[in-house]
């Protein structure tokens, strides 16, 4: 997208309001061409024996889906033209009409079942891999939990075991099942081929370490002054539980796992409410944001730092809208057991300390920020070359180091160089993270630029064709950032 | 459990039906905003017309909850299924501005009141003679309303959307 282009912008009466609106229309837009790039998957991978349900799939997103943002899109471009911002009442209906879009598209999601699945790349087991890796204890790592799709919009694991022997015992069929914990997680069908979304796998694996080493029950007994096996199961439990995932997924991918969290939940209208096994989204974004800020989100790397907290803020006025409009309130926790949050926070990080778990650093994201400039231009994204701006001196530096003789310092100085030549492989985090700042510098903005410029219909297409190449992309470096590696 | 709690259930909390009336709520409120900026077609007629749809089925399942307080089984078998849905979005609103007294503005007695008025204005909207500045003014305060309503409505399909997640034993991000 050119600079000039975003004069374009519908949102040039520039209030704070109708850039939330404008982001949520198209994170549904987003939502809706998953759907139909989905049934392309289908088409091409399952090859179903009669074309009929899925003609009817592809009616619905044609006729129902893209439809429904026919009247925001039409008000929010009078309101650039005429220069009249949206009134109070407008801008409530759009921000509404994506939170029921987003159900709309939640419950077309359930009937996907009945269409057979294409299965999950294999890149999805890459990046599992590499989260498992974070971990030192090969304990994780040996866990090999499957990856399966389903009808609910949304990410989870089972553990099938426990889930079938609850369900045989409340039959009073059998007091126990033989075997042991088999995980499986669970992604939405239409985001099968969507790297961004695969970063939600890293909070599952979360759970797993959390079950492994009683994370939870050790976290409550240092604040009850018990041991960990005195502590019961409650509510609070279930909350730190779900903090220790997402402060695992924090510390394995960084920012991507806070913006994929943001994309899934920012439609929704509960976000300060707790359930019985949550906290708030609120509590989560908030807890989320402050740890990136302590460890990875420096200057150094400006654009990602500046494109999180855009984020953040965006998901705060969400919680702003929800609660003048919705009644939506903070409900915390603020407490757990009657300790701060912040200082559960810092028991948690001190159990995953001790466990030496890998956190992702600010050269990697430095990384991510060069790799998103090669991805915009098309690029596979696998490799990355050191820094090099510094060869020049250093090869002066070494020439002043043989002149003196200095043997020792010279070949110390000669492999430095010789390593800082050789591309690296990214990890997978590296390329997601990329990814991330690909979706939020240039691809948010241009669904927003066309959608102001074109029909529905053909920017429609034209979109979902960008983001299955942009998909493939991502897949594709995943792929070859694994070939790398085996030539280490 | 009462028969209505049982049919609540029954109907997966409603989700698809409240989200459906979040559509039409939302609806109204763009079909205002064309009358507004003097867009008097077709399109605007069907975008108003589902506003005063809306406004029918809430008082219709006023009329029904007071012509039945003491709904039985046999009594509510014997309705038609319009009056049926309309029953149960009338029952959820009852529980949902009970629960949220002190964020909503409406009390259900002046909420059903309000979608009578509105019906009318509505369905008198498209008269040409009382195009006036009288009935500009009236469309913004029922804007206001449509747009309040549709908060509503997408509140209680999102509650039932997680309801319904949380029937599973799978255990979500």
């Amino acid at each position: 997208m050119q600079d000039s282009d975003r004069g374009k912008r519908v949102s040039v009466s520039a209030t704070s309001d109708l850039a939330l609106c404008e982001i949520l229309i198209a994170e549904v837009f987003d939502a809706i061409a998953r759907l139909d790039a989905y049934l392309d998957d289908v088409e091409s991978s399952a090859q179903p024996r009669s074309g009929i349900p899925l003609n009817l799939f592809r009616n619905i997103v044609r006729k129902v889906l893209y439809p429904s943002l026919e009247q925001p899109l039409g008000l929010i471009k009078q309101t650039a033209t005429s220069k009249t911002p949206l009134n109070p009442s407008e801008f409530q209906a759009i921000v509404n009409l994506a939170g029921s879009t987003f159900i709309g598209l939640a419950s077309v999601h359930r009937f996907l079942k009945y269409l057979r699945p294409p299965e999950p790349p294999s890149e999805i087991f890459t990046l599992l891999r590499e989260i498992q890796a974070a971990f030192p204890d090969p304990a994780i790592g040996e866990n090999e939990p499957d990856v399966l799709l389903s009808e609910i919009f949304n990410y989870g694991e089972i553990d099938l075991h426990a889930a079938l022997e609850w369900k045989l015992r409340e039959e009073k069929i059998f007091s126990a099942v033989p075997g042991e914990e088999t995980i499986v997680i669970i992604l939405p069908y239409t985001q099968v081929n969507n790297p961004l979304m695969w970063t939600i796998i890293s909070h599952e694996v979360g759970h797993f370490a959390e079950k492994q080493y009683s994370l939870g029950r050790k976290v409550i007994s240092k604040i009850l002054g018990c041991v960990p096996a005195d502590v019961a199961d409650s509510t609070e439990l279930d909350w730190v539980e779900e903090l220790i995932s997402d402060l695992v997924a924090v510390r394995v991918l960084g920012p991507a796992y806070l913006f994929s969290f943001i994309s899934l939940t920012i439609p929704q209208s509960s976000l300060g409410v707790p359930s019985l096994t949550h906290p708030s989204d609120l509590s989560r974004v908030r807890i989320a944001f402050q740890e990136l800020n302590h460890t990875c989100l420096t200057d150094a790397v400006p654009t990602l730092k500046s494109l999180v907290q855009n984020s953040v803020e965006l998901f705060e006025e969400k919680f702003k809208f929800n609660e003048k409009y919705l009644g939506d309130k903070n409900l915390g926790p603020s407490k757990i057991h009657g300790k701060p949050l912040a200082d559960v926070v810092a028991l948690i990080n001190q159990e995953l300390d001790d466990l030496k778990i890998a956190r992702i650093t600010v050269d990697s994201l430095r990384c991510a920020e060069t790799l998103a400039k090669n991805l915009a231009k098309g690029h596979p994204i696998a490799a990355s070359q050191s820094e090099t701006s510094v060869l020049q001196s250093k090869l002066a530096h070494l020439e002043a180091l043989l002149a003196d003789g200095n043997i020792e310092g010279s070949r110390d100085l000669f492999f430095e160089i010789q390593n800082g030549m050789v591309e690296k492989p990214c990890s997978c985090s590296e390329i997601i993270n990329a990814g991330y700042l690909h979706r939020y510098e240039k691809t948010i903005p241009h669904i927003i630029d066309r959608l102001s410029a074109s029909t529905l219909d053909d920017f429609a297409n034209e979109y979902r064709d960008e983001l299955k190449q942009l998909d493939h992309q991502l897949e594709v470096s995943l792929q070859t950032t694994e070939i790398h590696k085996l030539f280490l | 459990m009462s028969i209505k709690e049982q049919l609540k259930e029954t109907l997966g909390h409603m989700t698809d039906k409240n989200q459906e009336y979040a559509f039409l709520a939302n609806n109204a409120v763009f079909g205002i905003s064309r009358y507004k900026s003097g867009v008097i077609d077709d399109k605007t007629r069907d975008l108003i017309k589902q506003g005063w749809e809306l406004c029918s089925f809430l008082r219709r399942g006023a009329e029904v909850s007071h012509e039945q307080p003491d709904l039985s089984e046999q009594v509510i078998y014997t309705l038609t299924k319009a009056d049926l849905t309309s029953l149960l979005t009338y029952e959820f609103l009852s529980d949902f501005l009970e629960t949220n007294k002190d964020s909503v503005q409406f009390t259900l007695t002046v909420l059903v009141d309000k979608a009578r008025e509105e019906e009318t204005f509505l369905r008198g909207l498209f008269d040409v003679e009382r195009h006036t500045i009288v009935v500009n003014a009236k469309v913004e305060q029922s804007q206001d309303f449509f747009a309040s309503l549709g908060s509503i409505f997408v509140r209680l399909a999102h509650a039932g959307l997680r309801q319904r997640e949380e029937s599973e034993r799978i255990r979500y991000v």
